[in-house]
């Protein structure tokens, strides 16, 4: 039996100027899944990715349902707070706070309830889980790049979210802490969270996505599990030009 | 908190109470009690506008708007209604947080030096407010006589002025000590984490609109009600209070204590009042050591008295306190 959809975008478009930047995108992403989005740069990857989450664009046109409920015009912290949370293409942590603070920020505010309050326990098990270990009280400006994105995932994580958008967690990374990177991802998704994936880094869709989309020129080419898209003559043509394949 | 970080805090607290307790038992001259009232009033002011400045990083000139707005409650209740002078503190501060909701406008907006800009106008606005209120506000002779506070039969300023030290004292702990709770709470961590990352921060469900109304409110009442005591202290409130030189001065000394610190403002304000009144003969050279003075600290400790205290050596109970799981930022405990 298909899972439900727990994220679907339909037909959304943003330009910008008269740059086109997502040209009418259709994507569903079901409950307990791992969708990948892939594409050259420039694609309309982020921005997608913005559009869904509200941070800091709507869409022109288009709708995206949530859960069940439309979200294009709602603001980011409802977003956040209805439970899809996100994480972003540069490694962005709070750098004035501990790496401590920077998962109670996820923790006092991520959360359904109109107050702010923190679970210690909570904190504890995402910093955890996300296997970032050491002092968490020292200063999160001083991380590594991996322990930055783990921060980054473990700051999502924290308050529970139904589904995780992930902005090319695997940039920049060595093969070494690339395969890391999967096994903790993957770790992640066993538990049940739903996850939508940007990457560059194609492996790393292959090893987590049951199915993904390329988007070229603000446009979906292709959509499919990840050994047939990436081997479908528009993706090659995208990523390599025409005639790029031979 | 540990225990041991709990012990240090509650007696940090403590000597900081003795020391404004005993200070005027040490300084008994009425100068040298005029520059402590100075203190305790710029510390305070320098407090709630830290909040915004250095905390929050909102590029907020609309601080000493709130103080005048303060002032010109205090000094038309008092003048003018036969309201219980002691009443007109707390209620200039109910105005400057009115004023800020209209202040705060911009800020819904505008980003960076677009909300100083703003708010600094907004400034400018209330200097003309008062001169065209004349009948209320007193224009441009602003408001005289304003009765001095008493307590009793008591008047604060028998004594070298000492009850108005007490008074001015008393707010300054409250307002530092409202800071510090601030900046433990989750309120004080979401604003660090709004002026580290906005997007990052508003996609982990925090709203900016909303936290920094909050603190926006919160620094005006502590304006408000620093303007309401300048107000009784010199029984006259004119357009002064909107002035460049206030303006100049609290900034001077936030960044020379260390902008987003708790103590640093109240170390600045410390040292721009005892150099200030040092060099009170020395005319415009005064206004230029100040400057001077202010780059040298900054070129040598870029984050202040503040930072150059975080820069001494630690001693290990405060590493044991800096363990704690509390939002202090990391800048705190260095």
């Amino acid at each position: 039996m298909t899972a439900p959809v727990l994220l679907a975008a339909e037909e959304v478009t943003k330009s910008f100027g008269s740059l086109l930047a997502v040209d009418r995108v259709s994507i569903e992403v079901r409950r307990g899944e791992v969708f990948g989005l892939a594409g050259p740069n420039g694609a309309g990857k982020s921005t997608l990715f913005n559009l869904l989450t509200g941070i800091p664009i709507r869409p022109d046109s288009g709708k995206v349902i949530f859960d069940g409920q439309e979200v294009q015009n709602r603001s980011p912290r409802w977003i956040a707070k209805a439970g899809l949370k996100r994480t972003f293409q540069t490694e962005a942590v709070f750098e004035s706070l501990s790496v401590r603070d920077n998962v109670r920020v996820g923790s006092a505010y991520g959360g359904a309830g109109r107050t702010a309050r923190w679970d210690r326990a909570r904190c504890a098990e995402a910093l955890e889980r996300v296997e970032l270990g050491g002092d968490w009280d020292r200063p999160a400006d001083g991380l590594s790049l991996i322990d930055r994105k783990r921060l980054m995932i473990a700051c999502a994580l924290v308050s529970g979210p139904s589904l995780l958008l992930l902005d090319e967690p695997a940039a920049g990374l060595d093969p070494a802490d690339q395969e890391a990177l999967i096994r903790l991802l993957a770790g992640i998704h066993a538990t049940g969270t739903t996850m939508v994936i940007i990457e560059h880094v194609l492996s790393v869709l292959e090893a987590l996505a049951g199915r993904m989309a390329v988007l070229d020129s603000g446009k979906v080419i292709v959509t499919g599990a990840p050994a047939e898209v990436l081997t479908d003559p528009r993706v090659v043509e995208a990523y390599l030009g025409p005639g790029g394949g031979r | 908190m540990s225990a041991m970080g709990n012990a240090r805090a509650w007696s940090g607290w403590t000597l900081y109470a003795i020391v404004l307790f005993v200070l005027p038992m040490v300084f008994t001259d009425p100068h040298t009690r005029l520059l402590l009232i100075l203190i305790t009033m710029y510390g305070m002011l320098a407090q709630g506008w830290n909040l915004t400045l250095g905390f929050a990083g909102i590029f907020n000139f609309a601080q000493i708007a709130f103080f005048g707005v303060g002032a010109y409650t205090t000094g038309i209740l008092a003048t003018r209604t036969g309201i219980d002078p002691w009443l007109a503190l707390p209620i200039s501060g109910v105005s400057a947080v009115l004023a800020s909701l209209v202040a705060f406008l911009p800020v819904l907006r505008l980003r960076g030096i677009y909300v100083g800009l703003a708010t600094y106008v907004f400034s400018q606005l209330c200097i003309y407010l008062v001169l065209g209120q004349a009948g209320l506000t007193g224009g441009s002779n602003g408001i005289v006589g304003i009765p001095r506070l008493t307590l009793g039969e008591t008047s604060l300023r028998a004594d070298g002025r000492v009850g108005y030290y007490y008074l001015g004292a008393a707010l300054l702990f409250a307002a530092t000590l409202l800071v510090r709770l601030i900046t433990r709470s989750t309120l004080g961590l979401s604003l660090l984490a709004i002026r580290d990352n906005e997007a990052l921060a508003t996609s982990r469900g925090v709203s900016r609109v909303r936290q920094h109304l909050i603190v926006f409110m919160i620094g005006a009442a502590v304006a408000g009600v620093a303007g309401g005591f300048n107000a009784f202290l010199n029984g006259v409130v004119s357009t002064d209070v909107f002035g460049f030189g206030y303006l100049t001065l609290l900034l001077s000394m936030i960044f020379l204590g260390g902008s987003g610190s708790v103590y640093g403002p109240i170390a600045g304000a410390v040292v721009v009042t005892v150099v200030a009144d040092a060099l009170q003969d020395a005319g415009a050279w005064r206004d230029i050591a100040i400057a001077m003075l202010i780059l040298v600290v900054l070129w040598v400790a870029p984050k202040g008295l503040a930072g150059l205290a975080r820069s001494l050596p630690v001693p290990p109970l405060r590493r044991a306190g800096a363990a704690a799981p509390t939002p202090t930022t990391v800048k705190e405990k260095r």
